[in-house]
Parts: structure tokens; C-alpha cells; sequence
């Protein structure tokens, strides 16, 4: 390490400054990082546009064609193909193992650096995956990107289930519906209308032309089947660390975390039903917190009064998503929201509440001195999508990127700051003036902020 | 399971060829090592930029966060490129703890209160422990941007360049950001004593 020269003139005294001491770090630091890393391998992204999926998918199409091309060979590169007469265990690389059951089909490639994709087009099959490279597996109508590690698959031809059904309301002409049970890890199922991240206990619907849907796993399902059980209590546990870890922040930050007492919620408590404003409000706070926060449609219940509205969802989509629901991208936009008196959670297991009160003849609909800054955020993406592929063309490796923008009430863009991960990726700079570039934004009551977060495949 | 590795027992300089290889390939051996090996420095930049109410739970949170984004990330790591693997990490601390001052600077500015101190006692301890205090408070003063470069080269002792590369700033940069944050944080000792 260096040395700084002790003979700078205005060097402050040494003596002085470390009597401000650190401490060591925890004991278990290591512990908490590798536990950490085992059950995650990508980066959490609270936010992706559609739009994004849009590039992913040209990435991932672009990594299908570089598959089909001759290898040389080089390191554990394999590929394979099984139709199992009976159940069957079969190695994919040296990192997976799947049990595909009788009937089932699958073809799999993996490249030297251990990458892996697979192309399960009927039956069965129950994977375990040990975190590393990237592992895609594509079904009829959907992907599956494992995020770790023990999942089944089950593609049913022309046996849609009723629920698909029901979710999605899809045609008679649907001819192939997947299946996907989570027992440990996370997966990612996605295709062209959407995508739903998947945790233990959970399963997930796809199908051609309509958005992936989540949904807990079926009691018949996870009856008798240990893992699932196991995985249900790590789920509770990560969901009070959760809680707990928010709670730490928000004492950090200087605000107090209010649990079932907040002042909104108070007053919700207090109020009637409205007939006449209720129902609007929640339609348009449903339809933000499913355009701009990046909620599935349906997972969180919003329910209105007089001035105030609760939105309840589900724990750990909130520790997601929080951070775009309290910017103005979000919900904060509303005068109501953003004096302070927002929030805060509380509520029964693995589910939490969001209380938020406006100001009287205030409606979540923005108005001409309250710009919608999820409408410019969005128009920022659009606008600036040609110069983003530009700039991830002939990239090397997938970028997460994070730029926050602070907005004063003329519509200028008077600080910002970005995020990349890994950090120091080569593209970061190019993003950031893409962005910045497509930037129109419109004067406003007051100062305002929101983040915009991409998820981002190299492009070929 | 991977072996102990009392922290004490490791060396000041950067980690090993062989162990660096082996954490790249994913050996979980290898990355706890990594982590036990950089961990007090991290922690230590993390702490004392975070001088504030909550710092222990954030620095904490912070520390993991970048451990785990430095062990994602090692792979692409270049050990023959401009960046040494303890600049390469810290950079990654400093900013992520960066990040979350500004975060905080927008969202309530109260952030810097600081919890309260304990009363100077007659002995050498205790006057001590108030120096700290003071301090700390002093640090907690200054902006996001000038506290990191007063930690990085007064306690961390790093050569400007690191800490350019670091802030992603140009040297002359950071010399006028520490001959500024040098003067703020003297002036805020001062008026302590």
C-alpha cells in the first residue's frame, strides 16, 4: 500500500485524526458474503424496463446463433441431446444435473467459460444448479434464467392448465404451457410480454404471448417434499432480515420506522370510503405501481378512502421496489407524499403495508405544475435506446447501471449520479451521455428525483 | 467448509497470485480469503465515511455489499491492468458509501446528527474518546466528496493517483478537494476546542 508524505505542509495531525477509531469488521463478514453469494448470482436489479427485455432478448438470441457456430474445442465446452425413455439423470457440464422424466426432450450446450444454455422442449425435468455462469433454459414460449440452483421445469403440450387460463386469458390456439416450481435459489422466468422472479415456494406460468405469472406453490405440491419446507422457513427468514434491515436503515437515515402507527396510517384508519374519489385513485396508484415501480400487475392490493390510500404487498417486493416507489417516478410526486409524512410499514407476515394521504383536491393523476416524471422517464428510455444499443455494441460483458438524476423545479438536471456494476465497465460513460442526451424534462412545483436502472446484455 | 483464517494472521500487502487465481475460479476458500484479507481496510473506509447515526448497521450492510459485488465481479478483473486489487476494492466501498450519503443528503438532511457523546472524563481515556468525538463530528460536517478524499489519504495514506482513480477525478482534483476538505475540517476542530 502507499504512503502518503508526512511532509505535506497542511497535513493535518495523525494523532489527532485516529482518535477517531474504527472498529473491526464482524467475525462473520466472510460467512455472511460467500452465504450471500450462494444464494445469489446476479445483481439485484429493482427495475427493468420492457423495452430492456427487448435488448436482452436480442442478446440472448445473438448468444443462441454464437452456440450454433464450431467451437474449437477449447476447455469443457459440451453439448448434448437426451430423449429419456425412463427417468434419467444427466450431467450438463460439470455444474448442473438434471432428472428429466420419461418423455421428456432436451438439447443442451455449454461453453468453456461454463456458460450453459438449454433447450427443454417437452417434459419434465428437475435441475440443480451450482451458481456460476450464466445457465438459460429455453421452453417453448418463455426462458428461464437460473439465478440458483433447484428447480423443475414441465412443459405440457396442448394440456393447458386452467389457471394459465385464468391468468392470462390466452386463445384456443394455445398449444405449449410451462411450468416452473422453485426449491432453492431464484429463477427468472421471462419472455417477450414480461418476466417473474421466482423464490422458493413459488411457481411460475408461461406461455407464447402472455406475461410470465407467479404464484405460491400449490399446498398439494409442497406437501411431503422436505426441500420445499426447508426453502419456505429460509424465505420467512430472509423476509424478517429484510424487514429488520430496512427498519436499520430508515434509524439510520433519521426516520423513524412506524410500525402499524404511521400518521397516514392513522388516518386512513380514521377515514370513510369515498364512492365517488376511491375507486379512480386506486385504478390510477394500480396503474403506476405497475407501469413505473415495476410491480407485477396484481401483486399488490391498493385500497382508498377519503384522502388516504394503503397499499399492501408482499415484503420482499417492497425492499425491491422501494426506492422507485418514493421517487417522483413513483408515488412521491403527489404534494401529499412528499412532505414527509409518507409511509410506513407494518403489517402480518410477509406482507407489508404503504399508507399515503393527499392533500385535499389532490389526485395521483400529475397535472400541468406537477410533471409526470414516469412518463418522462419513460420517454427518456425510448429516446435514448438507439444511442444505449450503440454504446453495448461489441461490449464484452453485461453492465447493471444505476443513474440518479436530481431535478430542480426548472426542469434542469442539476446532479447526477451513476452506478455501474462491475465497476469501471467500459460503457458506463457512453450510457450516461446517451442518457443524459435523451434528457427533456419539464419544470415542476418543486425539486424532484428519480433513478433510472438498466439491466444490460453485451450486443453482438 | 473453508479453513479459519484468524484476520490477524494475514499480511498488510495485496493477496497472493495463487490465492487471487484461485478466488477468480470460484474457490470458496480462496474468496474468503480475499474477504478476510481486505475486510478491516474496507470496514475501516466504510465506518469512518458513514460518520453518522447508523453507521454501524450500514457500514456492515455496505461491507457485504461490496465484498460481494468485488467477488461477482472478480473474473473480469484484470491483475495486470492500472488497478491494483485493494485500489479496485476500495473504489468500489467508496463509492457505493457515496452513493449512499448522497442518497441520504437528498432525502432528509438530518442524516448527520450524530449520537450523543459520551462526557469527557479526567482521564487520558476519556479525553481521547472526546478528540474521537470530535472528530467524527468534524468529518460528519463535510461533504460526501471532501470526506472521501480526507479518509483516503489521511488515514488510508494512498497516493493521489489511487485516489483519483478511485473518484474517478483528475489528481489536480483531488489536491484542491484536500487542501479545501484539510481547511474545513481544521476550522470545525477548531471551533470544537
Amino acid at each position: 500500500m502507499s504512503s502518503v508524505d508526512r511532509r505535506e505542509p497542511d497535513a493535518l495531525e495523525r494523532e489527532t485524526l485516529l482518535a477517531y477509531e474504527a472498529p473491526p469488521p464482524p467475525a462473520d463478514m466472510a460467512d455472511r458474503v460467500l452465504a450471500a453469494l450462494r444464494t445469489e448470482v446476479r445483481p439485484r436489479v429493482s427495475r427493468r424496463t420492457r423495452w430492456m427485455l427487448l435488448v436482452a432478448s436480442l442478446a440472448v438470441a445473438a448468444t443462441a446463433v454464437a452456440l450454433l457456430l464450431p467451437r474449437d474445442g477449447a476447455g469443457r465446452a459440451s453439448s448434448g441431446h437426451r430423449a429419456a425413455g425412463a427417468r434419467e439423470s444427466i450431467a450438463i457440464g460439470d455444474r448442473a444435473v438434471a432428472v428429466a422424466e420419461a418423455g421428456s426432450e432436451l438439447s443442451w450446450t455449454v461453453q468453456a467459460d461454463g456458460a450453459a444454455a438449454v433447450d427443454q422442449r417437452r417434459g419434465d425435468v428437475f435441475y440443480r444448479v451450482t451458481p456460476g455462469q450464466e445457465f438459460v433454459v429455453a421452453v417453448p414460449g418463455a426462458s428461464i434464467r437460473v439465478l440458483g440452483t433447484c428447480f423443475r421445469v414441465e412443459v405440457s403440450e396442448m394440456r393447458p392448465r386452467n389457471k394459465i387460463l385464468a391468468a392470462g386469458g390466452i386463445a384456443a390456439a394455445l398449444t405449449v404451457a410451462v411450468l416452473v416450481t422453485v426449491y432453492e435459489g431464484r429463477v427468472r422466468l421471462e419472455n417477450g410480454q414480461g418476466e417473474a422472479e421466482l423464490v422458493p415456494g413459488e411457481q411460475g406460468t408461461a406461455a407464447a404471448g402472455t406475461p410470465p405469472v407467479r404464484e405460491p406453490l400449490a399446498a398439494g405440491a409442497a406437501a411431503g417434499d422436505r426441500r420445499t419446507s426447508k426453502s419456505a422457513l429460509e424465505a420467512r427468514v430472509r423476509d424478517l432480515e429484510n424487514k429488520l434491515r430496512r427498519a436499520e436503515k430508515m434509524l439510520g437515515d433519521g426516520q423513524a420506522p412506524v410500525i402499524l402507527s404511521s400518521p397516514a396510517e392513522q388516518q386512513f384508519a380514521a377515514e370513510q370510503r369515498d364512492p365517488s374519489w376511491a375507486p379512480g385513485q386506486e385504478q390510477r396508484i394500480q396503474e403506476r405501481l405497475t407501469r413505473f415501480v415495476g410491480l407485477e400487475r396484481g401483486s399488490a392490493t391498493v385500497e382508498c378512502r377519503r384522502t388516504c390510500c394503503q397499499i399492501a404487498l408482499d415484503a420482499e417486493d417492497l425492499t425491491r421496489v422501494l426506492d422507485d416507489l418514493q421517487s417522483d417516478a413513483g408515488l412521491k410526486h403527489l404534494e401529499g407524499t412528499g412532505g414527509g409524512t409518507m409511509w410506513l410499514a407494518g403489517g402480518k407476515e410477509g406482507v407489508d403495508r404503504v399508507s399515503l394521504c393527499l392533500q385535499p383536491d389532490e389526485d395521483v393523476q400529475p397535472s400541468a405544475t406537477r410533471p409526470d416524471r414516469g412518463e418522462e422517464r419513460e420517454a427518456l428510455l425510448l429516446a435514448s435506446r438507439p444511442a444505449v444499443e450503440e454504446c453495448m455494441r461489441g461490449a464484452a460483458t453485461a453492465i447493471d447501471f444505476e443513474m440518479t438524476l436530481a431535478i430542480d423545479p426548472g426542469g434542469e438536471i442539476v446532479d447526477v449520479t451513476s452506478k455501474t456494476d462491475p465497476v469501471g465497465h467500459p460503457a458506463a460513460t457512453c450510457l450516461e451521455q446517451a442518457l443524459l442526451s435523451a434528457a427533456r424534462l419539464a419544470p415542476s412545483t418543486r425539486p424532484t428525483s428519480f433513478a433510472v436502472r438498466l439491466h444490460l446484455d453485451p450486443l453482438r | 467448509m473453508a479453513a479459519a483464517v484468524a484476520p490477524s494472521a494475514i499480511p498488510s500487502g495485496e493477496l497472493d497470485e495463487v490465492t487471487l487465481a484461485r478466488a477468480r475460479r470460484g474457490d470458496d476458500d480462496a474468496r474468503r480469503q480475499l474477504v478476510l484479507h481486505y475486510q478491516a481496510r474496507v470496514f475501516r473506509v466504510l465506518w469512518r465515511m458513514l460518520a453518522c447515526r447508523g453507521q454501524a448497521a450500514m457500514a456492515e450492510d455496505l461491507c457485504q455489499e461490496t465484498f460481494e459485488r468485488v467477488l461477482r465481479s472478480l473474473p473480469g478483473f484484470s491483475a495486470s491492468g492500472p488497478a491494483r486489487l485493494s485500489t479496485w476494492i476500495l473504489t468500489i466501498a467508496t463509492r457505493l458509501a457515496l452513493k449512499e450519503l448522497r442518497r441520504r443528503r437528498v432525502r432528509d438532511a438530518a442524516v448527520f446528527r450524530l449520537e450523543p457523546e459520551a462526557s469527557p472524563g479526567p482521564d487520558r481515556q476519556a479525553e481521547r474518546a472526546a478528540l474521537g468525538h470530535a472528530v467524527r463530528r468534524a468529518i460528519a460536517g463535510l461533504s460526501p466528496d471532501h470526506r472521501a478524499v480526507i479518509i483516503l489519504r489521511e488515514y488510508e495514506e494512498l497516493e493521489y493517483e489511487a485516489i483519483a482513480r478511485i473518484l474517478d477525478i483528475q489528481v489536480g482534483t483531488v489536491k484542491s478537494r484536500l487542501a479545501r476538505a484539510r481547511a474545513e475540517l481544521r476550522e470545525a476542530l477548531d471551533e470544537q476546542r
